[in-house]
């Protein structure tokens, strides 16, 4: 999921620079519609529709955070009743074994629990992150991304990838820069 | 080539085709009624007052949102104002509606009956609040609040389109603001009035606001039902889009949410304490027929309602948004009856033929006189500021 | 249709115009004009990583650290000694210690709503001052936690209160709203440390680019966790802090609403009304929205942070102020109403007690703190006056701890045989842990400014307008 991929001959890909999202955004869009599918874009912020540009629309996060929730509210419901009719019965005020109004609080919390556990881990998992190493850091003036600049880099795996073809594709889009991305 | 969309009156959506039919309808459910009333008084009196709740948490819900639409100002209020503020100013109506219950006051609570007051000295010191001509008083000022408001509404919308002057918004604005504080009190002491004394000897302090919820999500409940047949027609299909109905899908999850936790909590604490003033209560509604529908109402007022809210292709579409409002409309009545009827009937559950005659009879003349407020002023309210600029951007197509 | 032409409805006006408003009814702006990308960058970023720790910041830390001090004796001898140096005794079991973790969650609960909440109902506002609302909520739980912690009277053995299997074969009872709080508590401090790190992983990565210090630079590169702002990982990113946002917002809702089952759940009169949870709930928000107006105001000013924090927030935060305010009178009034209507002489007894009883003062200025004082919010010139809001503020941070003294304390000392009567007075270990656990509080949240970007970078630069980019015809995207 992460994306590196095998190094073709030491190469990552070439990466171009962009001053503002507008650029990026129609670099990408032209980039997918030129053919490439191997493609990564890198902003300080989200951009709206940027993902799908770059070919990528759809996640099974949702899914996760529905089905880790439902565990979870189940679990805690069973966790209850478990200890306090099965394992450990006690009459306290006269109440039933099961007292069930009693354990749905915290049938309640575990499922929040769980859930966001799915949400944040499995984001991370999904993103392949935690990843210290990754060859797109080896661009010098890559710590703009995460302030003002714009980057979109067309990987050395891409079927279509031809070095020459790919700098001459990127530089009719009017980049600040472009620059070959080494492993 | 179409007409402007933003000029489109209701009448041209086919709305107006349903009123006659509804009026008819309404007049054989009223005359039903009457035969009911004179066969067995006591029987109308008591299956009146649900379905006269029932069509009175539309009207009242549609209110107190529209006045929460003014302040919050949000998006999602976008295609449904209008249809608000005409469900809002069907309150003359539904004070009409109110009458039999005053008439049949004795016979529907047990604290008008001064035989059984007599006997028993806690109905004896609650009579300061729980007496006949308070209880009239008391009805008639909240009516009189809701309908000052709804027109006051009505006129300040009226007069920012013909001046469209911001002081004429932020008058609105400052109106609905004081109009929530009116509604939620109001409704909360009608709630404590009209319900909630049906059993003079229990109280819930959540009472009130688990009754003024259960207005707003029938009214969300409404509001939506009636976009998703407008979209039907030529004129509303090319404005509604999938975003708006799934901000009222969400608004409604969120109302789902809120009952189910006003009313659990309720019950758990209740369950909890077990104090032998308020047990009984839910002793009785958890018995044979009425620890069913208290299942039923689980399941389907909160469980099938907030998995289907919570998938976005239900939401956006009309058809399947259409079938999770019908369901909230149906569960609402239902719990309606659940909370008024074993006051009357005990542990033994029975439905009135009359209870559906009501409703149908009160439910035509409702939607007749509803279609009425809507016509002669477009259902989309174009002169909104906010309309422009929703256009110009782009949020909202506009054909042509 | 003909006779309806003399009404003016179906006419359509042209959509461009021209709107004379008045200046007063132009909105204020979320982000103040004359920023780009690079400028919200510096100017926050700046903040965490110039060399120099300002002097302000550094007497404002020590004074906090006096408060930890004080909380570090207070504890000690508390463990040493344990629960009767504090004031509690028969009939009044529950004194500060359930006071105080009452009003530190209710502050805590502002983060949550303003990071969640408003963020679902697409409130832009929210974002200059959802970070700083986060680490808020995070660090008033901690300071809560240490009441229940130490209530327990042997805190040594507070792991009994997690279910795990153990050699003594028992199991927590789990009908107690005690358990419940373990839980809920427990649930809202994880998850709302997860919230606030994911939002802090884009500007984590910012600062690991911007710091020049290679030591710092390995230090929030390693909590960055190799964020690198693609594309792909935003579309996941995104989902998932929405996901999250609509976890936290049932959660937040039933944290305090479980904290008022604690009370709610029992027979006696002053605790058991069925409408505690809203209550509670609405009262946390105040006592939130309070606490973060406290901290903002002064804040924005020592660190010039106006352009992004500004009268709009302040003002807004107002009206949250006078909503939630108005719930909370709502609940004081309906609490005479139902006391009177339900004709139980314990409940009216315990009405008139709390007005005129040994602790009637404090009711009233109770009413005075939570019932009168935001009622000034109705006024835009007040909303829009930072000493007026402060005032407003400080007033709703101490009636939100007098409600609780008179829920607590003035609801037991009245037991229903008069020979079970008695009085609650706090100790100075009482006010030791009270003033200890606000020096806590304070001092993290003084480290926090000083170590991480106290507003969210990345969303802010979402705010500009040259952040949105369209797609261009021929390009349709699919």
């Amino acid at each position: 999921m992460g994306g590196i991929g095998k190094p073709i001959s030491g190469l990552y890909g070439v990466i171009a620079e962009f001053t503002n999202p507008q650029d990026l955004l129609e670099a990408a869009n032209k980039a997918r519609d030129e053919g490439f599918t191997e493609m990564d874009a890198f902003s300080p912020f989200p951009i709206h529709g940027m993902s799908e540009a770059v070919g990528f629309n759809k996640t099974r996060l949702s899914t996760i955070v529905l089905v880790m929730g439902i565990l979870g509210g189940l679990g805690g419901f069973f966790m209850c009743w478990y200890a306090n009719v099965i394992a450990y019965p006690l009459n306290i005020g006269g109440k039933p074994f099961n007292s069930w109004p009693a354990w749905i609080p915290i049938a309640f919390e575990c499922a929040i629990l769980l859930a966001a556990f799915g949400a944040v881990f499995g984001m991370l998992a999904l993103n392949g992150l935690p990843m210290p190493y990754h060859p797109v850091f080896n661009v010098r003036r890559f710590d703009q991304a995460s302030r003002d600049k714009f980057f979109l880099v067309i990987q050395a795996r891409d079927p279509k990838f031809k070095l020459d073809e790919v700098r001459n594709f990127l530089d009719t889009l009017h980049p600040r820069e472009i620059v070959d991305v080494p492993w | 080539m179409t007409a402007d969309v933003r000029a489109t009156p209701p009448e041209s959506t086919g709305i107006s085709r349903a009123q006659f039919p509804s009026l008819i309808l309404g007049i054989i459910g009223l005359v039903a009624c009457a035969i009911g009333w004179l066969m067995n008084a006591q029987e109308f009196y008591r299956a009146w007052l649900p379905s006269f709740i029932f069509w009175f948490e539309i009207g009242a819900g549609a209110l107190a949102i529209l006045m929460l639409q003014y302040v919050t100002g949000g998006e999602w209020g976008l295609m449904i104002r209008r249809p608000l503020g005409a469900a809002a100013r069907t309150m003359p109506l539904l004070a009409v509606f109110f009458v039999p219950v005053v008439i049949g006051l004795p016979k529907i609570y047990v604290w008008a009956d001064k035989a059984v007051v007599e006997r028993d000295h806690l109905l004896q010191m609650k009579s300061q609040w729980l007496n006949a001509p308070g209880f009239t008083i008391r009805a008639a000022m909240y009516f009189a609040l809701w309908i000052l408001w709804a027109w006051r509404l009505r006129a300040l919308s009226l007069k920012f389109y013909e001046d469209r002057a911001p002081e004429t918004e932020l008058k609105r604005r400052k109106w609905s603001a004081a109009g929530l504080v009116m509604i939620v009190l109001t409704l909360t002491f009608a709630s404590i009035d009209w319900v909630m004394s049906l059993e003079p000897k229990w109280y819930s302090s959540m009472f009130g606001i688990s009754f003024t919820i259960g207005c707003g999500l029938a009214a969300f409940a409404y509001v939506t039902f009636l976009l998703t047949q407008l979209v039907r027609t030529k004129a509303m299909a090319e404005i509604l889009k999938p975003s708006h109905l799934r901000d009222l899908g969400n608004l409604m999850l969120a109302f789902v949410m809120l009952w189910a936790y006003t009313a659990f909590s309720q019950f758990l604490l209740i369950w909890y304490a077990n104090i032998k003033e308020e047990t009984p209560y839910y002793l009785k509604r958890q018995y044979g027929t009425w620890g069913f529908i208290a299942i039923v109402l689980i399941v389907f007022h909160f469980f099938l309602p907030f998995f289907m809210l919570l998938m976005r292709h239900i939401k956006d579409r009309p058809k399947t948004i259409a079938i999770v409002t019908a369901l909230l409309i149906a569960m609402r009545y239902i719990e309606i009856y659940w909370l008024i009827a074993p006051a009357h009937q005990g542990i033994h559950f029975r439905f009135s033929w009359m209870s559906l005659a009501a409703l149908v009879g009160m439910g035509g003349i409702w939607f007749w006189f509803l279609v009425q407020q809507l016509k002669g002023q477009t259902i989309i309210p174009i002169h909104e500021t906010w309309v422009d600029e929703a256009i110009r951007e782009g949020r909202l197509k506009v054909n042509g | 249709m003909a006779e309806k032409e003399t009404t003016p409805v179906h006419e359509v006006r042209p959509t461009t115009q021209e709107l004379r408003v008045p200046a007063r009814f132009i909105p204020s702006p979320t982000i103040e004009p004359g920023h780009s990308f690079a400028t919200i960058t510096d100017h926050i970023s700046t903040i965490v990583l110039r060399r120099k720790t300002p002097i302000g910041w550094l007497i404002g830390f020590l004074i906090s650290l006096m408060g930890v001090g004080i909380l570090t004796l207070s504890l000690t001898v508390l463990v040493g000694k344990g629960v009767g140096i504090w004031g509690i005794n028969h009939p009044v079991g529950w004194g500060f210690d359930i006071i105080n973790f009452v009003w530190w969650i209710g502050i805590g609960h502002a983060g949550t709503l303003i990071s969640a909440i408003l963020l679902l109902l697409r409130q832009e506002w929210r974002t200059s001052i959802n970070r700083f609302a986060e680490a808020m909520t995070l660090f008033a739980v901690a300071s809560a936690g240490i009441y229940p912690a130490l209530h327990t009277g042997r805190p040594w053995f507070d792991y009994w209160l997690f279910p795990y299997p153990n050699t003594m074969g028992l199991w927590p009872q789990f009908r107690s709203p005690l358990m419940w709080d373990v839980f809920a508590v427990s649930t809202y401090a994880t998850v709302s440390a997860l919230f606030w790190y994911v939002g802090l992983v884009p500007d984590l990565a910012t600062l690991r680019d911007r710091a020049t210090n290679l030591w710092v630079k390995r230090i929030y590169g390693m909590f960055a966790l190799g964020w690198r702002g693609s594309a792909k990982h935003w579309y996941r990113y995104e989902h998932a802090y929405l996901l999250l946002a609509g976890l936290s917002t049932p959660l937040v809702l039933s944290v305090h609403t479980i904290v008022s089952f604690d009370f709610a759940v029992a027979q006696l009169p002053g605790w058991h009304a069925t409408f505690f949870p809203p209550y509670f709930v609405a009262g946390a928000v105040f006592a939130g929205f309070a606490m973060v107006l406290t901290l903002a105001i002064p804040a924005r000013k020592f660190f010039r942070l106006e352009d992004f924090i500004t009268m709009k927030h302040l003002e807004n935060m107002g009206k949250v102020l006078l909503a939630t305010g108005m719930i909370v009178v709502y609940a004081y009034a309906m609490e005479w109403f139902y006391g009177i209507y339900s004709g139980n002489p314990f409940e009216i007894f315990m009405l008139k007690n709390r007005a005129t009883g040994p602790y009637g003062s404090m009711y009233i200025a109770l009413w005075i703190c939570n019932g009168l004082a935001p009622q000034l919010m109705w006024f835009k010139r007040f909303r829009t006056s930072t000493f007026w809001l402060f005032v407003v503020a400080m007033f709703v941070n101490v009636g939100m701890w007098l409600e609780r003294f008179v829920i607590i304390p003035a609801s037991l000392h009245r037991d229903f045989l008069p020979s079970s009567w008695g009085m609650y007075h706090g100790t100075v270990w009482d006010w030791g842990v009270y003033v200890g656990s606000i020096g806590l509080f304070f001092a993290l949240l003084f480290l926090f400014v000083r170590l991480l970007p106290m507003i969210s970078i990345f969303e802010m630069r979402t705010l500009l307008p040259e952040a949105q980019a369209h797609h261009t015809e021929g390009t349709e995207a699919q």
